[in-house]
């Protein structure tokens, strides 16, 4: 079992890379190929990557959440995913290889990691405990999307502005739709960041009440606190889009500079911080 | 690509003028109309009706537009036809109307006939390269031809290969994206800024001529508004009936530019009719972006309205440019046109070549035959009679056996590729058989002939 972890590892980073060659085809040269190969890949990415993780889960007998490589391929997962559904909705592949462009270097830092040796923490393999992460994996999934969207939103923007009609003006959806999509996601994700929350809060309670976890421990995580600060910038975004009128470009900005801060957050959490949700006991 | 190996044959021919070798002049005198098409191919395709010194025309098509008059027939008699076909079917599309000696036609035979049918159907012969409407006229042309009972197994064949490789170019290939027109190029950016607009409003200012094509664009998007407003309200209220639009008066305009998502701009004003002071007060309360799409000479929208945040300016200048490129974008995509419609054309040869392989293939099974029968008759002597049925069967499929490939290729359109043809018959050496076979015959009718005469004496 060990061995085909290892090949998933090795393969997936592949795979990814070929459908983000497929896309990019597809994106700047309309390759009547890529056209009838790329969506084909990326399924084919995806389902071997749901496979290794299910595979993954069954050898640890948790969810495969428990250290930063985990968590960054569940991540990429759960964007390909999501993106797989817009794709098939707006019939729109050429934003693919921008969709790619996060997942695929995500996946190679994920399968390049070492996983800790460390035993993760127990806590792992409570049912509580998985919707908590689910509700997580499909925050920042919805988080990633907006981003790519968000970015795709400012190309198109100042190539408008700017009069140039190039390859960005022909292949990507149009600005309106755009914005539509970043802001949609980052409603979705921060709605699924917000249930989080609650069922977090709801799980911390009750593994403090069942002593799985220590009394002072619970608030005094600096990860609830920074998650809180990701949760407040995308509640700005989205009050100053909705409450406050303000432009699309500048809603944009803001929820861009959110993944930002939910990026940095990820890492300073999973490398410096000590917190309780860094699984490895 | 003829229809048949040897002797007697068919063969597909184009012939007419188009914008590329004759001016409108030319063109609008060789124009028919649909029921003179109908006349003409009625015509053509009958017996002993058109003079073509031995040659016979069995299925014929016209294709008349304001750009080009084709013709596309299939000619039976001896191959090549003869001696100055080209300038009588030159008058025969002709019929008086211009001099067929102008030096605007071209002809075109057998496979680069079907080519060019199938580059007109995609539009890579069209003025503007990759325009839809010349299929909708290929497509037309053919419903003409059947109707006057001038579409054979051929034509139809043929037409129905541009088709398919029409289809498969504009699907397979960017040669009819984009659009190509001002008016088109206006409503390609609007699309792109705001998005389809079933749900959005779009306000034409100016119902002069290129208001009004660009009301017609708006209208083909089904936008859930369009507004007109001009400062003549007669000319105003007309144009908003025409395209299912509603009327506003001009005074009322910063009120529509309040609701409108795109604002089309095609009047002519002293001052500009949008400042930018009137462009931020109208859309500071949006939330989504305007489009001011001005075509106006002088300009009527103020340049700094592209400054605002939520507001794209485009003027005549940026909508050309947006054709020049998609114009630019069609050109880059003729080489992968050009290898779907070799791929199409392709197979219509094979299956061309197929229908005239049978002499051929005959010929070649007749000569092989005969050999056997010989080598048989001369080791049968002496042999029982189960040992003769024995060596004839084994004759016969050993034959079938080294036949086989060589009547497969030339079924599969080896027939239609004179290399092949004349390599068949070299090795095999049937021209001989052939000539030995005329000259058999030849004798033959002599000692008849000589016998005949003989009888009467």
């Amino acid at each position: 079992m060990i061995g085909l972890l290892k090949l998933i590892a090795v393969l997936l980073p592949l795979l990814y890379g070929l459908a983000w060659v497929n896309y990019a085809l597809l994106f700047f040269r309309d390759d009547p190929l890529s056209r009838k190969t790329a969506t084909p890949v990326l399924l084919a990415a995806g389902g071997f990557h749901l496979a290794g993780l299910f595979a993954e889960s069954a050898m640890l007998r948790r969810c495969p959440m428990g250290n930063l490589p985990e968590v960054l391929s569940v991540l990429a997962l759960a964007v390909v995913g999501v993106y797989l559904v817009l794709e098939a909705r707006q019939r729109n592949r050429y934003t693919g290889v921008f969709v790619l462009g996060l997942v695929t270097p995500i996946v190679i830092i994920s399968s390049s990691l070492t996983p800790p040796t460390k035993p993760v923490s127990e806590l792992l393999r409570n049912p509580l405990f998985s919707v908590h992460t689910m509700m997580a994996v499909l925050g920042y999934a919805s988080f990633a999307l907006c981003t790519v969207y968000g970015v795709m939103y400012l190309l198109l923007h100042r190539t408008l502005k700017r009069r140039t009609f190039g390859l960005v003006f022909q292949r990507l959806p149009s600005l309106d739709g755009l914005a539509g999509m970043t802001v949609n996601a980052a409603v979705i994700g921060f709605v699924a960041l917000t249930l989080t929350m609650m069922v977090g809060m709801i799980w911390g309670s009750y593994a403090v009440r069942h002593a799985l976890l220590q009394p002072g421990s619970f608030w005094n995580d600096p990860k609830i606190g920074l998650t809180l600060l990701v949760w407040a910038v995308y509640g700005l975004g989205l009050v100053a889009r909705f409450g406050l009128r303000w432009s699309e470009r500048h809603t944009v900005f803001v929820l861009v500079a959110a993944f930002v801060v939910a990026i940095l957050v990820m890492v300073a959490l999973n490398t410096v911080l000590h917190t309780f949700h860094n699984f490895s006991t | 690509m003829s229809g048949a190996a040897d002797g007697p044959s068919f063969e597909v021919r184009a012939i007419g003028l188009s914008h590329r070798t004759a001016p409108v002049g030319i063109r609008e005198a060789l124009a028919y109309s649909e029921p003179d098409a109908v006349r003409w191919v009625e015509l053509a395709v009958e017996e002993g009706a058109v003079d073509l010194g031995g040659a016979r025309i069995r299925e014929a098509a016209l294709l008349s537009t304001c750009n080009r008059t084709e013709a596309y027939l299939v000619l039976g008699g001896n191959r090549g036809g003869p001696a100055g076909l080209d300038s009588r079917l030159a008058r025969m599309l002709c019929n008086g109307r211009i001099d067929p000696e102008c030096g605007a036609f071209y002809h075109y035979r057998d496979r680069e006939a079907a080519l060019h049918l199938a580059r007109v159907a995609t539009g890579l012969d069209s003025m503007i390269q990759g325009e839809a409407q010349i299929l909708g006229q290929v497509h037309r042309a053919h419903e003409l031809a059947r109707e006057a009972d001038g579409v054979g197994p051929i034509l139809d064949r043929l037409f129905m290969t541009a088709f398919r490789g029409a289809k498969r170019a504009r699907s397979e290939s960017g040669i009819g994206r984009g659009a190509v027109s001002v008016a088109s190029a206006a409503v390609e950016l609007a699309v792109k800024v705001v998005g389809p607009l079933g749900k959005k409003t779009a306000l034409v200012v100016g119902a002069g001529e290129t208001g009004r094509l660009v009301a017609q664009h708006l209208s083909s998007e089904s936008p859930h508004e369009l507004w007109i407003t001009n400062r003549t309200p007669e000319r105003g209220r007309a144009l908003a009936a025409e395209v299912g639009g509603h009327f506003l008066e001009l005074p009322h305009l910063p009120e529509l530019l309040q609701r409108a998502d795109v604002v089309v701009v095609a009047a002519s004003a002293p001052q500009p009719l949008i400042t930018r002071a009137s462009a931020h007060e109208a859309i500071r309360r949006r939330r989504h972006s305007t489009i001011f799409i001005d075509i106006s000479v002088p300009r009527n929208v103020e340049p700094s309205v592209n400054e605002l945040d939520n507001a794209f300016v485009y003027d005549v200048d940026a909508l050309q440019e947006v054709v020049r490129e998609n114009l630019a974008r069609r050109a880059g995509e003729i080489p992968r046109v050009e290898l779907i419609l070799d791929e199409e054309i392709r197979q219509f040869s094979r299956w061309l070549g197929s229908l005239g392989a049978g002499p051929l293939i005959a010929q070649l099974r007749e000569h092989f035959e005969q050999v056997r029968r010989d080598e048989v008759r001369r080791h049968s002597r002496g042999l029982g009679a189960d040992q003769a049925e024995v060596l004839e069967r084994v004759t016969r499929g050993i034959l079938n056996k080294f036949l086989h490939g060589p009547t497969v290729h030339l079924r599969n359109g080896g027939a239609s590729d004179p290399e092949s043809i004349e390599a068949v018959r070299r090795i095999f050496q049937l021209e001989r058989q052939e000539l030995e076979r005329q000259e058999l015959e030849k004798t033959l009718e002599k000692d008849l002939e000589a016998q005949d005469k003989e009888e009467r004496l």
